[in-house]
């Protein structure tokens, strides 16, 4: 794992709250919060879910920041991973009392259009290794970013990404299989990343 | 079969691990095999900090400013009601384990004294308890035993009188209710 200074910055943060210190949990959530935010929305597309989610996740961090170092991920990857965690198992419940999905379609069908600009990722403030990541899926065509993205933050099944993009299900399986052996092979290729 | 013969097959499951798309049995015999051959775990768990990665990506989204209050007030209550991050109070006297004990010796012997004065006093109590049975028995007797009721109303249809039947001493009663005043000439 490479942690470039941002990265060691938040890993400060986090080592400060881990010893509960308020001003420090304040200042972390001002640096993540949006993109923590962002990513319960793209997990749940429902504000107030996403707000219960991220509120839920930064109490969490509080109580388990000392957790943290033996983690061995990049600070935002662990808070990423606490947020797409509850995100999921909040959707599943959600899923599960509700049959009729209808409006979620409609969400659907709109964020997918949306989704076919070329660069719909943030990564400003990504860690190195996000960064690496990135630039590897930036050379997929959207299609296949797209299914790739929503099958890992949703944790889809070709069949409910076929359904909830209202694709073709052999489309989807094409674009998951062409667009992780490009993946695969780019991250091998990958200069900055260091095999554990 | 061991997979790390195969870093082709072994890089490609371990991916679709990760993504979430390997499925059904396939899914568990590739667990299976991690749990065996730590050649497969380790490409698991690779895999799945490369794709953490996914999660920093997303684009960022301001928060509305409520989210940051309510969770400060969660951690403010937390701080309250959280044994051990309050400083620990000077006892006060009620909390003495010994005041608490002599008082609950002093209830125990207050208890036995009653309890041996209840018993002197009882075989007195008895004579006297069996004359205020055959009293109240006779009061029981005269009591009028009411078996009809009715309310009746006046014009304003409130509640005027009220009528009651004693079938032991055969009377009728009539009670007024509320201001009920009848007529001069009834």
């Amino acid at each position: 794992m490479v942690l470039d200074a941002q990265d060691l910055e938040l890993t400060a943060l986090l080592d400060q709250v881990a010893r509960q210190d308020a001003a420090a949990l304040k200042s972390l959530y001002a640096r993540t919060s949006p993109l923590l935010f962002g990513l319960a929305m793209r997990v749940l597309r429902h504000k107030e879910w996403a707000e219960d989610v991220v509120q839920e996740s930064y109490l969490y961090i509080w109580r388990s920041a000392g957790d943290y170092r033996a983690s061995l991920s990049p600070p935002m990857a662990w808070m990423g991973l606490i947020v797409r965690s509850r995100a999921l198992d909040l959707l599943r419940r959600r899923t599960a009392e509700r049959a009729d999905s209808t409006e979620e379609l409609d969400d659907t069908l709109a964020e997918t259009l949306e989704g076919d600009a070329p660069n719909p990722m943030d990564q400003v403030h990504a860690s190195q290794q996000a960064r690496a990541l990135h630039r590897c899926l930036q050379q997929l065509e959207n299609g296949q970013r797209q299914v790739l993205s929503l099958a890992y933050l949703r944790d889809l099944s070709h069949h409910e990404l076929a359904e909830q993009l209202r694709l073709p299900l052999g489309t989807v399986k094409t674009w998951i299989r062409r667009g992780l052996n490009q993946l695969r092979g780019c991250m091998a290729a990958a200069p900055t990343e260091v095999r554990p | 079969m061991r997979l790390h013969d195969h870093p082709e097959l072994l890089d490609r499951l371990a991916a679709s691990y990760a993504l979430g798309t390997l499925r059904g049995g396939a899914r568990r015999r590739f667990e299976t095999l991690a749990r065996q051959q730590p050649a497969v775990l380790q490409a698991c768990q690779h895999w799945q900090g490369r794709l953490a990665g996914l999660t920093e990506l997303q684009p960022a989204i301001e928060p509305p400013s409520y989210v940051w209050t309510r969770i400060q007030n969660q951690l403010q209550v937390r701080a309250q009601t959280a044994p051990g991050t309050t400083p620990a109070a000077v006892p006060g006297w009620w909390q003495s384990l010994f005041v608490w004990r002599s008082v609950a010796a002093a209830g125990l012997a207050a208890t036995v004294a009653a309890v041996v004065v209840g018993l002197q006093v009882n075989e007195g109590l008895r004579a006297q308890a069996g004359a205020q049975i055959a009293e109240l028995r006779q009061q029981l007797q005269a009591a009028p035993q009411i078996q009809y009721v009715a309310v009746l109303a006046d014009d304003r249809s409130s509640a005027s009188m009220l009528v009651t039947f004693d079938p032991r001493n055969n009377t009728l009663v009539l009670q007024r209710v509320g201001g009920f005043q009848e007529g001069r000439d009834r």
